[in-house]
């Protein structure tokens, strides 16, 4: 899969069905609350998602790709029922890598 | 592609399919209305003209997205033709002369009694077949041309009376939503003259504010205005106006031409159903091209021999009865909402929404299962607006007790 851009992780944040008590976060064995992160990713609070993400997690830069075989979190996404799980760790990933600069949002962190 | 006859009469003129370009940056020249026309359209209003011609600003345009889904709203900043007015009228004969089938409806815009006369005779003279009165643009750099023209029954009063002057063509007055109620505007329009209303005109907007530099989008040099307001998010507002001027007793039978986020063949039968008999398009075409037509055709098309309705006609402000006061509604039923469980993913949206914004008349379960509620339950059916599977339909329905 190409990187995202910040307008394709928004759309794909937006197949998020935002579930209560949502399955992907229970599912994760290290706790980490993917679903805040991409409710903050839907509602444009993009700071806030990367912070979420470095303070949940002492994994926060690799546990996106040592989960890569397993992802409990994508094998629990409720989504997949209708057509195909949100591509978390893709998002992860996506929201690992921004950075800022004033208002500018930069995708690829450079 | 089904291609039933989809022919209309407007204002006197018989049209091929009620389907036309809006005056807009998509009816601005010979070449770009001889390539709708060809893809199908049935008609095109000329974009605006008058003795102005139009500076206009770059860049031009801002738009509302919402989770991925762009253009749900579009702002413009464009004015009136850029092209002086012998141009205009030249490519207007043109248009004529090539597509003698075709309906050119002529829009324009006066500064003064004295110019709307001229005008009238000028495109009556190009060929025009109708002509549309302007009074209504919201971003024209001149207090006496634009949208507030519009909310003035004397100066309509006045300039319809000084079109109807210059020409024997059918007019149409082309109102602005800007206002309050639709119906004074209207009623002047018609007792000077006119033949017909189109609505709505853009609506003032500002659609987003960059919060980098502290003025509204587009940046033009670090500023901006407040301009019209398009595309599929003023569906709803366009409707309620066609249903004001079309169910108001004074203007009963007078044609309407419907515009205001048309997008497809659906929205198009809405206005007709709510009383419009021709139907304009400006943002859509712009953001997907003239093509457009051709699914607004065979979609439209499909309906007809699916309900075995000979002529478009028969659909004229067809549910214009349907539409009361809300104090005329029922309020003595409940319909429950019933939740199909074999079909139910689970996501808990429907608990979450009734939480939060209904009446906790939702249960939710370990083995995530929502379940209704009743005593709790007041059937507004939030859950069912919310549902990302669509499995949440009417159920039972209770009398009130009294």
């Amino acid at each position: 899969m190409k990187k995202l851009t910040l307008d394709l992780a928004k759309q794909e944040a937006s197949k998020c069905l935002l579930c209560y008590d949502a399955p992907c976060v229970q599912a994760c064995p290290a706790n980490l609350n993917v679903a805040d992160i991409i409710r903050s990713l839907r509602f444009d609070n993009l700071r806030g998602a990367k912070k979420e993400l470095i303070a949940d997690h002492f994994l926060e830069t690799t546990c996106a790709d040592l989960c890569e075989q397993k992802k409990y979190c994508k094998n629990a996404c409720l989504r997949a029922k209708l057509d195909d799980a949100v591509q978390i760790e893709e998002l992860h990933k996506f929201v690992l890598n921004l950075s800022f600069q004033g208002e500018k949002v930069l995708d690829n962190g450079k | 592609m089904e291609n039933k006859d989809l022919s209309i009469e407007f204002c006197g003129v018989e049209c091929e399919n009620p389907f036309f370009l809006a005056s807009a940056p998509i009816a601005n020249n010979y070449e770009m209305i001889a390539r709708a026309l060809d893809a199908g359209w049935g008609g095109v209003v000329f974009k605006t003209v008058g003795f102005f011609v139009a500076d206009e600003v770059s860049p031009r345009f801002d738009q509302i997205k919402k989770e991925g889904t762009p253009f749900l709203g579009f702002k413009n900043l464009e004015q009136t033709s850029e092209y002086a007015l012998e141009k205009n009228l030249s490519e207007m004969k043109k248009i004529k002369e090539d597509y003698p089938n075709k309906v050119l409806i002529a829009s324009i815009m006066g500064q003064s009694e004295t110019e709307w006369t001229e005008l009238a005779k000028l495109v009556t003279a190009a060929g025009a077949d109708i002509i549309e009165c302007n009074f209504s643009c919201p971003q024209m750099a001149d207090n006496k041309l634009g949208a507030d023209v519009g909310q003035n029954p004397e100066l309509v009063k006045s300039y319809i009376a000084a079109v109807v002057q210059g020409t024997d063509l059918p007019v149409l007055a082309k109102m602005t939503p800007n206002l309050g109620s639709m119906v004074p505007p209207a009623v002047a329009a018609m007792e000077a003259g006119a033949t017909g209303l189109a609505a709505i005109n853009t609506i003032k907007s500002i659609t987003s504010v960059d919060i980098g530099n502290l003025a509204p989008a587009p940046l033009i040099k670090g500023k901006s205005s407040v301009s019209g307001y398009s595309g599929k998010a003023i569906k709803p507002i366009a409707l309620r106006f066609i249903h004001e001027l079309a169910s108001y007793p004074k203007l009963e039978g007078v044609p309407i031409s419907g515009i205001g986020g048309i997008e497809s063949w659906r929205d198009a039968l809405e206005f007709i159903l709510l009383g419009a008999r021709n139907l304009q398009v400006g943002t859509a075409v712009m953001q997907y091209g003239y093509r457009i037509v051709e699914d607004m055709i065979s979609g439209l098309s499909h309906y007809l021999a699916e309900q075995e309705v000979d002529s478009l006609e028969e659909l004229v402000g067809a549910a214009l009865e349907n539409v009361v006061p809300a104090n005329q509604l029922d309020r003595d039923h409940i319909v429950y909402p019933q939740i199909e469980q074999e079909q139910c993913i689970g996501c808990g949206r429907c608990y979450i929404s009734c939480q939060d914004g209904g009446h906790q008349a939702i249960g939710w379960s370990k083995t995530r299962t929502p379940s209704i509620i009743e005593d709790k339950c007041v059937g507004c059916h939030l859950c069912a607006q919310v549902c990302p599977v669509g499995v949440i339909t009417e159920g039972k329905i209770k009398a009130k007790l009294a």
